[in-house]
């Protein structure tokens, strides 16, 4: 009869302590401050839009622009490596009326810079950040000079429309490639998007109009890519998946040759958290105290329509 | 009393070791369930009075060689058996066979109440491998746990065998990943023993008669992994009558049905089903469409006094139908299914009773099929062997013994993926020949030495040779006490990419990954604490070399080897896969066990720490991977709370505990969040997280108890079990994995659990 005693007792000990939660406290053991940039190069355009900002630790309330560094501590300049010219960004302010944190950047205002296909650039950053002086450069090559849009097999078509076989039709682009450039990312963007010509009915999800007024721009943006394309110039033929068309509405869909900075970055930068929940580094491609991503694209545009 | 039968036992063996052998004769044969004609593996045969004693092996054979003239009595022991006494007379130059066919005790049998045989526990203790485990069916079965009575979710329950998350069935052994596990079913290879989200394995546990787990240090027989061995037989069939059993859960049906061919054989069968699909699937939309079935079936077949013959396979598909939007007029979604075959003859050939021989040939297959038409996406995942091997046993007195084995393995490796832009095509076929030679050499009572040497080649793109020395010895230290050591290297060809839900992958060593090596140095001390109870506790260090890592990033290191017709990339071998680097292990392992009586299981505990230091990962320091847990506590108890029954026609209850404490798992915190957009043009940018210091800290303790309920009650023409479990009955909320948010501004951190409290019940026929 003891023993039974005995065994309740420990079974009663044993189930109250596997009741309960387990609680994670952020840390932030691994916080480290850190230079974040997010620019690129553009052959044949001037040099703007590159965001130099600040990391934050992961239980901080997010203030936008606590984020950008201290202009007058800061430095940024952009090297022609082919030259071993130093050109110096000055700082952009974002205009009162579209205050956003993107509109707040680094440009060269000059026009003694210009940038050219098949080129090497290093861009070098110095600034403050929590009372430690960081510096953080990279360096980029510009993809060389060829690609260009060649052409799209539809310019409209209607959601999902299906060919004689019963198959669905999708717009296919083709591109004529730039030679060495192995990474190419379409962006397609839907131009007049809202909650009353979201595509409803469709097969992929299933929001409610709220939901899709909530998060409008995520549903009318995407981008995808292409990879290890032949090295040598020629064509590729991109296919559009629907998916990628929530509205019926006009889209501009940008195709970018990209260097290889952009590709490691787009490829990791957003999948660092595994299946099964734990994370791992990304490819930023930035020597010292950065992450972040310093590219070279080139673009070309065109435009398409779905239809009801 | 038992500490005077222990002296005397071990009297006996002092006395035996000085008799000459030079007027001997030899006795041997199988030992077999009478009920069933099973034979029993692992059961202690004797010459009682003297030190001739051995055991049966995998096949349920025994020799005891030059045993000197006289007349005898051959004592056959085994757990939960009745003993059996034979007495024999030994001429000079005798051979004689004696089959020995074994009375389960009744009151074992229908009450689970374990009475203890006449061997010494720490005989028992001495007989087995260094860090080996057996358990049986029954011992499984009276585990609780989710759903249904699983061989691989109980060997999670045994210190130094840890999983990794709820999930998962994944056996991560003294540090080792789940690819370093090699798994036996009748000498056959099995590549992914699971089926989805962990409740089931691929092993059925009404077909199982016997399960020998080695955590490390096992012998020259066993090569190809780095970590442990899982050796599974399969039941025979009953070659006595038709019996068979029923089971139906919640989630699942199976039955078992084994039956005599004649008077040379029997032959057994089994087949499960979920019905997930046909029940919860069909009332909540968000339920994919997923089941599985498996079955197997064996033969096995007397040819005369010196050979049998056992063919054996296995078949089992798991299917999973997903749509995206179940409420859309045009259904789009994936399709996936994957599943094991395998096949085995064996022949067991007895070249003279000192000589005994198994020679298999085997095939395994898994396969896994994946369709996402809409994106164009579809994937083959294919590994099949198709081997020949063979095991020659020699007795030569009972001091010396050999084994001698040869293994030749022709492997297939095919995954094959299409998607928009692109192929994989990795194809290889590498070819693994083993060859070993082990001896066993008993100079005294008290000490038994082994020593093995393995010999690998394994040809791929490039061909490795390795020499795997092994060594491992018993010491009998008293009366009551055993030390036991082993040390050994280990190497691995086959490597595993894991990946969740979906089905693993797996590659081979070729001439950018090196085969992994594995040292292991252990040591175990073992003690008879009383009759009923018995106590181990294992040390051990385990040194990795080129041990592979899934490379997170490898899509950035891709490089095409070719392009197709529409001047898509093809890749043939991937290089950039994996990372490779060091590791260690150690730890160690303390289990008092309890077989006999009212009160069966045990209390394991487990103190361990592996790290691994790979260049591209963590700046190039050491870090602890994912399935590192510095300690982890498993009590695992049954209680008849009947008793002892008046009669075998009584029913009885039972109560099955399982509770489980571990040190939570390292993960990476993400370390620092940041603002970034996506592409050039992007119309808005989003918090973005950039993690440095991979798994450097830990998730709160993982804490779980699961209960069951079982009713057994015996009529004149069938058993009847029904239970109720309960799995995680305190409905801790363990973190799995924690999901880092910005909400307006606001850091959100929410943790995501692992299985809740999940209760089923079920109901369980023999007849």
């Amino acid at each position: 009869m003891k023993t039974i005693e005995h065994i309740l007792i420990l079974s009663l000990i044993i189930f109250i302590y596997s009741c309960g939660k387990g609680s994670v406290e952020v840390e932030n053991t691994s916080y480290r401050p850190k230079i974040v940039i997010d620019g690129y190069l553009v052959p044949h355009h001037k040099v703007k839009n590159i965001r130099i900002t600040r990391n934050f630790k992961i239980n901080e309330n997010l203030n936008n622009f606590s984020l950008i560094p201290e202009v007058n501590n800061t430095t940024v300049t952009i090297t022609d490596l082919q030259t071993d010219i130093v050109y110096p960004l000055s700082f952009h302010r974002a205009p009162e009326q579209d205050r956003r944190l993107e509109n707040y950047y680094w440009e060269y205002n000059g026009d003694d810079l210009l940038i050219e296909y098949g080129q090497r650039y290093q861009l070098n950053v110095t600034t403050i950040i929590d009372g430690k002086e960081l510096q953080a450069s990279s360096i980029t090559k510009i993809p060389e000079d060829g690609f260009e849009i060649i052409n799209i097999n539809y310019t409209e078509l209607k959601y999902r429309e299906q060919d004689e076989n019963n198959q669905s039709k999708h717009f296919m682009l083709t591109i004529n490639r730039a030679p060495g450039t192995t990474f190419y990312v379409n962006t397609i963007q839907a131009l007049n998007p809202s909650k009353y010509n979201y595509i409803y009915n469709n097969p992929y999800s299933n929001p409610d109009s709220s939901e899709v007024e909530e998060d409008l721009v995520d549903w009318s943006y995407t981008y995808d890519w292409t990879q290890d394309t032949p090295e040598t110039a020629g064509y590729t033929n991109v296919q559009m998946f629907w998916p990628y068309f929530n509205f019926y509405d006009d889209y501009q869909i940008i195709t970018m040759a990209c260097d290889i900075n952009y590709k490691e970055f787009l490829q990791t930068y957003d999948s660092v958290q595994e299946e099964d929940g734990n994370f791992h580094e990304a490819k930023y491609n930035i020597q010292g105290d950065g992450i972040g991503v310093f590219g070279s694209v080139v673009m070309d545009t065109l435009y398409v329509k779905v239809t009801k | 009393m038992k500490t005077i039968k222990t002296n005397l036992f071990l009297t006996f063996m002092v006395y035996a070791q000085i008799i000459a052998q030079s007027n001997t004769g030899n006795i041997s044969g199988y030992v077999y369930d009478k009920s069933n004609g099973e034979a029993i593996i692992g059961a202690n045969v004797y010459v009682e009075g003297a030190s001739f004693g051995s055991s049966t092996n995998q096949s349920g054979y025994y020799v005891i060689p030059k045993i000197p003239a006289g007349s005898y009595n051959i004592i056959v022991d085994y757990l939960g058996y009745l003993q059996s006494v034979s007495e024999i007379t030994i001429k000079k130059g005798d051979r004689r066979k004696l089959d020995v066919y074994l009375e389960e005790d009744i009151l074992q049998t229908e009450a689970i109440v374990v009475v203890a045989d006449s061997i010494p526990t720490i005989q028992k203790l001495y007989n087995k491998p260094i860090s080996e485990i057996n358990l049986n069916a029954k011992q499984i079965q009276q585990i609780p746990q989710a759903v249904e009575a699983d061989l691989m979710r109980s060997l999670q329950t045994l210190p130094g065998i840890m999983p990794v998350s709820d999930f998962s069935s994944e056996l991560y052994v003294r540090g080792g990943t789940a690819d370093q596990n090699l798994y036996l079913v009748d000498g056959t290879d099995v590549y992914n023993p699971e089926h989805a989200f962990g409740f089931f394995s691929t092993f059925n546990t009404d077909a199982i008669k016997q399960v020998n787990v080695s955590k490390g240090g096992f012998g020259a027989e066993y090569g190809g992994r780095l970590s442990s061995v899982v050796d599974v037989t399969n039941i025979d069939g009953n070659r006595e009558k038709f019996e068979g059993s029923i089971a139906v859960s919640l989630l699942s049906a199976r039955t078992t049905l084994q039956m005599p061919v004649g008077n040379f054989g029997s032959i057994s069968g089994s087949v499960r089903r979920t019905y997930f699909d046909k029940t919860v699937a069909n009332y909540i939309d968000d339920v994919p469409d997923y089941y599985f079935y498996d079955g197997n079936i064996k033969g096995f077949f007397e040819l005369g006094n010196r050979d049998k013959l056992t063919l054996s396979a296995y078949g089992g598909r798991d299917y999973l139908d997903l749509n995206f939007n179940e409420d859309a007029e045009q259904k789009v979604g994936l399709t996936y299914d994957w599943g094991n075959k395998t096949g085995s003859m064996r022949w067991t050939h007895v070249f003279s009773p000192t000589v005994f021989s198994n020679f298999w040939i085997t095939n395994s297959r898994f396969s896994s099929y994946f369709n996402l038409d809409e994106f164009d996406v579809y994937e083959d995942n294919i590994v099949m062997d198709f081997t020949l091997k063979g095991n020659i046993e020699y007795h030569y007195s009972n001091k010396l013994g050999a084994k001698f084995g040869f293994e030749q393995k022709y492997i297939r490796i095919n995954y094959s993926q299409e998607f928009p832009g692109g192929e994989i095509d990795a194809k290889a076929k590498p070819e693994h020949y083993a060859t070993y030679f082990q001896t066993n050499w008993r100079p005294n009572w008290r000490w038994d030495i082994e020593t093995g040497l393995r010999y690998n080649y394994f040809d791929a793109d490039t061909s490795y040779l390795n020499f795997s020395p092994r060594l491992s010895a018993k010491y009998r230290l008293t009366d009551k006490s055993n030390l036991k050591a082993a040390a050994g290297i280990f190497y691995q060809y086959l490597h595993r990419i894991p990946r969740f839900i979906t089905s693993d992958i797996w590659t081979n060593s070729n001439r950018y990954h090196e085969p992994s090596k594995a040292v292991h140095f252990i040591l175990g001390y073992q003690q008879e604490i009383s009759e009923d109870y018995e106590f181990e506790v294992e040390t051990y260090y385990k040194e990795y070399e080129n041990v592979l890592s899934y490379n997170q990033n490898f899509i950035t290191d891709l490089a095409p080897d070719r392009y197709n017709e529409k001047g898509a990339p093809i890749y043939d071998i991937p290089e950039s896969l994996f990372n490779q680097g060091d590791g260690n292990s150690y730890g160690a392992e303390l289990i008092v066990r309890k077989d006999i009586g009212f009160v069966t299981g045990w209390i394991g505990y487990a103190l361990s720490k592996t790290k691994y230091n790979i260049d591209v990962i963590n700046s190039g320091k050491s870090f602890y991977p994912r399935h590192d847990r510095t300690s982890m506590l498993n009590v695992v108890s049954t209680f008849n709370l009947s008793g002892k029954p008046k009669n075998v026609y009584k029913g009885t209850w039972h109560i099955g505990l399982n509770f489980v404490h571990s040190t939570g798992q390292p993960y990476t915190e993400p370390g620092s969040a940041y603002i970034i957009g996506s592409t050039p043009n992007a119309p808005e940018s989003y918090v973005e997280y950039a993690p440095t210091r991979i798994n450097n800290i830990r998730f709160p303790d993982y804490a779980r108890m699961d209960i069951s309920l079982i009713y057994r009650k015996k009529f004149k023409l069938l058993a009847l079990e029904s239970y109720i479990q309960i799995y995680n009955v305190g409905n801790r909320k363990n973190v799995w994995f924690v999901d880092y948010q910005y909400e307006n501004g606001k850091p959100d951190a929410e943790e995501i659990y692992m299985m809740p409290l999940l209760p089923t019940l079920g109901i369980n026929i023999n007849f």
